[in-house]
């Protein structure tokens, strides 16, 4: 039977009642020993573990708490682990990533990490050449890009390097020179770029 | 409605005298586990919609035992707001995971919680006058020092447009938790080199 919270009724004789209060506590326990630790066992109360079926809008939060619960990201289109900070602010998808190269990720503290390759054009000597990140609905946005990282990459010995010119919330301009002259080359290189949405 | 009473019914009370407290406490009982999680009766009841965690006020130290791990809400004393936190028996005490600093933009000192195990990232834009300079990491009221010369670092010239482009800077050394050196010359030669640079750390705190 289900949980039934109106009873005893007032009128009720403990033989009406009886069956509905074990039905109760039957159900009482029942649901308690989802995701918990069941009553008479060591560590009773406690969290097995937490089972977050996705929501499909944002808990609500007061001053002083925050909500952890599971959303279907945008981006990844698969359930994943978020917090939300309170008084309603801002939700960190905290599992959300493409593990690929080019990439991103977020950290458990909600900052972006961007990360891929590039080629410079000799020619493009001394702007750099402009590489935009890449566009889709499921890669998130940079609202604020905070810093970017460049680091070349080629067979020992070869006479390259890669220098950051300039970063947006889209792009990264890298320069290709020769390391051992002031003229541009055509440079492998990694970056990284790190911002908030 | 009347909170939960968990001293009824006593063994001389008669039906007529508990049913009011058994109601009552019956519908605490709904109430309370409606909070979070999904009802009596729901497909996945038991189960938590979310998890709301109201910051300790007075910060209770219930360390997990051994084979646990605790997720809470504190109040970092960096960021002074409630934070998602994290403690296992491998760290002494709760490491707020949502932890990091807010930065308007661009080319501004920052740092942000990589990970629970007490890992976190910190990045800024420096600028070497030539030569070899000794760099302090932040720190301060509302910025983590970190406890151990941090595990790795990045050294990015930054040559914005404009800027000379024969400019190179060079990771010298992790000297301790709180600075780092850096050479700055030209690339092509060993001169002397005003250098603009990004640098990113990784440490615990």
């Amino acid at each position: 039977m289900p949980y039934d919270n109106t009873i005893p009724k007032a009128t009720d004789a403990i033989s009406a009642s009886q069956q509905q209060m074990l039905d109760n506590f039957a159900a009482i326990q029942a649901l308690f020993q989802v995701n918990h630790v069941n009553f008479n066992q060591a560590n009773q109360g406690k969290h097995k573990w937490v089972t977050f079926p996705i929501q499909n809008a944002n808990p609500v939060t007061i001053a002083g708490e925050v909500a952890q619960f599971s959303k279907v990201s945008t981006y990844t289109g698969t359930p994943e682990l978020c917090v939300r900070r309170q008084n309603n602010g801002p939700v960190i998808e905290m599992t959300s990533a493409l593990t690929a190269s080019p990439g991103w990720a977020f950290t458990s503290s909600g900052i972006l990490l961007k990360w891929g390759t590039g080629l410079t054009v000799a020619g493009d000597f001394p702007g750099g050449t402009t590489l935009a990140f890449p566009v889709a609905a499921t890669i998130p946005v940079f609202g604020t890009v905070l810093s970017a990282y460049v680091t070349t990459s080629g067979a020992a010995g070869a006479d390259i390097f890669a220098m950051l010119r300039a970063f947006t919330n889209v792009d990264i301009t890298v320069l290709g020179v020769q390391r051992t002259a002031n003229v541009g080359a055509a440079v492998n290189y990694q970056y990284l770029v790190m911002g908030l949405l | 409605m009347c909170p939960f009473n968990g001293n009824i019914p006593q063994p001389n009370d008669l039906l007529n005298a508990s049913q009011a407290d058994l109601l009552s406490n019956y519908a605490e009982l709904k109430t309370a586990i409606d909070i979070n999680h999904y009802t009596f009766g729901d497909l996945d009841e038991g189960m938590h919609k979310w998890v709301s965690y109201p910051v300790d006020v007075v910060p209770r130290n219930e360390p997990p035992l051994a084979g646990e791990i605790i997720t809470k809400c504190s109040t970092s004393r960096f960021t002074n707001r409630p934070e998602l936190a994290y403690q296992s028996p491998a760290i002494a005490s709760n490491r707020p995971l949502s932890e990091r600093i807010d930065v308007a933009g661009a080319y501004q000192t920052g740092w942000a919680t990589l990970s629970g195990k007490r890992l976190i990232i910190k990045w800024g834009l420096s600028e070497g006058l030539g030569g070899l300079t000794t760099f302090r990491f932040p720190e301060g009221p509302g910025t983590p020092p970190f406890v151990n010369p941090p595990y790795t670092m990045q050294i990015v010239p930054l040559c914005p447009p404009g800027f000379a482009t024969n400019i190179f800077a060079r990771l010298v050394a992790i000297v301790d938790a709180n600075t780092f050196s850096v050479m700055c010359t030209q690339r092509t030669t060993n001169n002397n080199a005003i250098v603009p640079f990004f640098w990113l750390a990784i440490g615990t705190v």
